[in-house]
């Protein structure tokens, strides 16, 4: 269960957008630094294949060593870069991205502070406005000017796949990508990963988001 | 809580009919819990997930079914309470 457990939990942008100037809630877990703190080899499938949960319904951050390779959950890719492909038809939005840098999960703590850009998106598409109506360019403006303090946001959640970082929380990565600054981060449970399992939708391996709603 | 496993057995109408019943009561009681908790968001999110629901389907290495189902659509509802 989403939020259960020890963990202060945003369950999505929305109450992230609606929080700023509260601290993000840390997780209580004892776990400060946990250099293995990666989830097994595919989170998503683990968790949730098929629909069918496996998972044990805990809500922890995820942990554990990978076994084995990366493979797995791959599929066809299409560039960041391929702008005509992105802009769909149906789709009133703008793309936006770049190529993340090279990380390594199996190195990260289970919270910290991380360059949005090694983290990927795990949707294909985002609304342009959070919840309560402010936009992601509202937070990244903020940001960049001093009028949001940063380390009042939630931070954005994490889940290993494959040997990258994707987050849960999109508009928020996007948000701090457009401001150039540091995200806070901690590594999603298991509970939320299963809750959240639909916002996979990504079609390029997380490398870029379309933004829906947004100024053309 | 609504879970992605709950679509799963959703494979006929009284199933589908219970299910959005269920819908309900997450909305009424954890409403702090619903990314797009008004119909317009919620029909926006809708829309937004069916068409990137191919990317759903293959990073879970699933098959999308060739012919909606109650499953799908079930799983379209449930998508859109957290889409962003």
């Amino acid at each position: 269960m989403p939020g259960a457990g020890s963990l202060t939990v945003a369950p999505n942008d929305a109450v992230a957008a609606g929080a700023w100037g509260q601290r993000s809630g840390g997780p209580g877990n004892p776990q400060q630094l946990n250099r293995y703190s990666y989830v097994l080899n595919n989170p998503i499938i683990g968790t949730d294949p098929s629909g069918h949960i496996n998972g044990t319904g805990e809500d922890k951050p995820m942990g554990g060593v990978s076994p084995g390779g990366m493979g797995g959950g791959g599929g066809p890719v299409s560039g960041a870069g391929d702008e005509d492909e992105r802009q769909r038809g149906g789709v009133q939005g703008e793309q936006t991205g770049t190529t993340p840098g090279s990380n390594d999960p199996r190195a990260i703590a289970s919270e910290g502070k991380i360059n949005p850009h090694d983290v990927r998106f795990s949707q294909d598409s985002i609304n342009y406005r959070f919840k309560d109506g402010r936009t992601v360019d509202d937070l990244a403006d903020g940001l960049r000017s001093g009028k949001v303090d940063p380390d009042t946001v939630p931070s954005i959640r994490l889940v290993e796949r494959n040997g990258q970082l994707y987050t849960l929380d999109n508009r928020r990565l996007e948000a701090f990508r457009r401001a150039e600054m540091e995200v806070n981060y901690r590594m999603a449970t298991r509970a939320e990963i299963q809750h959240d399992a639909f916002k996979f939708t990504t079609q390029n391996e997380g490398l870029s988001i379309i933004i829906r709603g947004g100024p053309r | 809580m609504m879970s992605p496993h709950m679509t799963t057995k959703v494979h006929s109408r009284a199933a589908f009919i219970l299910f959005t019943q269920q819908l309900a009561a997450d909305f009424n009681t954890n409403p702090q819990d619903w990314e797009n908790d008004s119909i317009d968001r919620f029909l926006e999110a809708i829309g937004a997930w069916v068409e990137s629901m191919d990317g759903y389907y293959r990073i879970h290495e699933m098959s999308p079914p060739p012919d909606p189902d109650w499953s799908i659509i079930a799983r379209m509802l449930l998508a859109a309470k957290s889409y962003e």
